[in-house]
């Protein structure tokens, strides 16, 4: 019968943690140089096309064409609102309707 | 002094003991060539970076395999080494660079064993032939005997079996503080955390795992009789 006092538990322990160390002492070694490489070469060409003048150059082109944007939609808005309709006013065409005999008499 | 030699001296290896050390860290800094060769990489110098990948790829495998399933091993490797990449500014030359690729390559099983946990993988039972393991190990009669059951796969297994059985949490802070025999302090400097965080999860994780076998043995014993 298996004893489960506190040294069966103790000596488990001790057991799983020389397993362990075991285990760690005979890790096969990796090679990752190459994967990882190629992975940072290609972070490092995105990186380089994020010089300062890239950055100012887009910065300028994008705020060049944000504000043409806005200036677009406000002309487009002030025109709407304020241009007189093209359409025939109805309360005129009423009026002129009234005025003008039905039979010339 | 190898982490294992240091176990010794503090005398944690033989029971499964808590070292609350909260002693400050030996003061060591990057050695001048490799702060001379981060500094190449960080100013552009791209291809040195497979230097520092052949000084340590090894240094972190072992980290590595001894946390992770065999076949993902090599996986997290390159994931950590990658990391180390993106986050080479943070490295602050104060600490070797040998333990700033440590804390990486911690944090990245951890973060596995979490992404795992969510994943719910179900966890194998034990077999008969772990049982057995069981048995004979704890009626060794010599130290030799003893150790020669520590070697067998069963072993590993049955390691596997119970740390698969804590959260992602406990299972780091177990591996680093009663496993690898890192004091307190230098699981939290590796995990990020809190000294107190690190303390009280280690004290649940070794209560967690002794509940663990001691529920084993228990069943063990009931259908042995």
């Amino acid at each position: 019968m298996m004893r489960h006092d506190d040294d069966s538990l103790n000596s488990l322990a001790r057991a799983l943690i020389e397993a362990y160390r075991a285990q760690s002492q005979v890790s096969p070694p990796v090679d990752v140089r190459w994967d990882v490489m190629r992975d940072v070469r290609r972070s490092a060409t995105e990186r380089s096309r994020w010089t300062p003048a890239t950055v100012l150059d887009q910065l300028v082109w994008r705020t060049a064409t944000i504000t043409a944007a806005v200036v677009l939609t406000a002309s487009v808005l002030t025109v709407s609102l304020w241009r007189p309709s093209l359409a025939p006013n109805p309360v005129l065409v009423a009026e002129e309707l009234e005025s003008v005999p039905l039979f010339d008499e | 002094m190898s982490h294992a030699a240091v176990l010794v001296d503090r005398g944690i290896i033989p029971g499964f003991h808590l070292s609350m050390a909260n002693d400050p860290l030996p003061v060591m800094s990057a050695s001048a060539e490799e702060s001379g060769l981060v500094r190449r990489v960080r100013e552009g110098e791209t291809e040195r970076f497979a230097d520092l990948i052949d000084q340590y790829q090894n240094h972190v495998g072992r980290i590595v395999a001894r946390r992770v399933p065999a076949d993902r091993v090599r996986e997290l490797v390159h994931e950590v080494f990658v990391k180390a990449y993106v986050n080479l500014a943070q490295f602050s030359e104060s600490v070797p660079f040998e333990h700033w690729l440590a804390g990486i390559a911690v944090r990245t099983c951890y973060d596995f064993w979490r992404a795992r946990s969510r994943e719910e993988v179900p966890v194998s039972a034990l077999s008969d032939e772990h049982t057995r393991w069981i048995e004979q190990t704890l009626s060794s009669h010599s130290d030799r005997q003893f150790r020669d059951q520590t070697a067998r796969q069963e072993a590993r297994e049955l390691l596997g079996w119970a740390l698969a059985r804590l959260s992602p949490e406990n299972r780091a802070v177990l591996t680093l503080v009663h496993l690898d025999g890192y004091s307190v302090r230098e699981a939290a400097d590796m995990l990020g955390w809190s000294l107190v965080n690190v303390k009280v999860r280690a004290h649940r994780a070794r209560k967690a795992l002794r509940e663990l076998l001691r529920h084993t043995l228990a069943e063990k014993a009931h259908d042995a009789t």
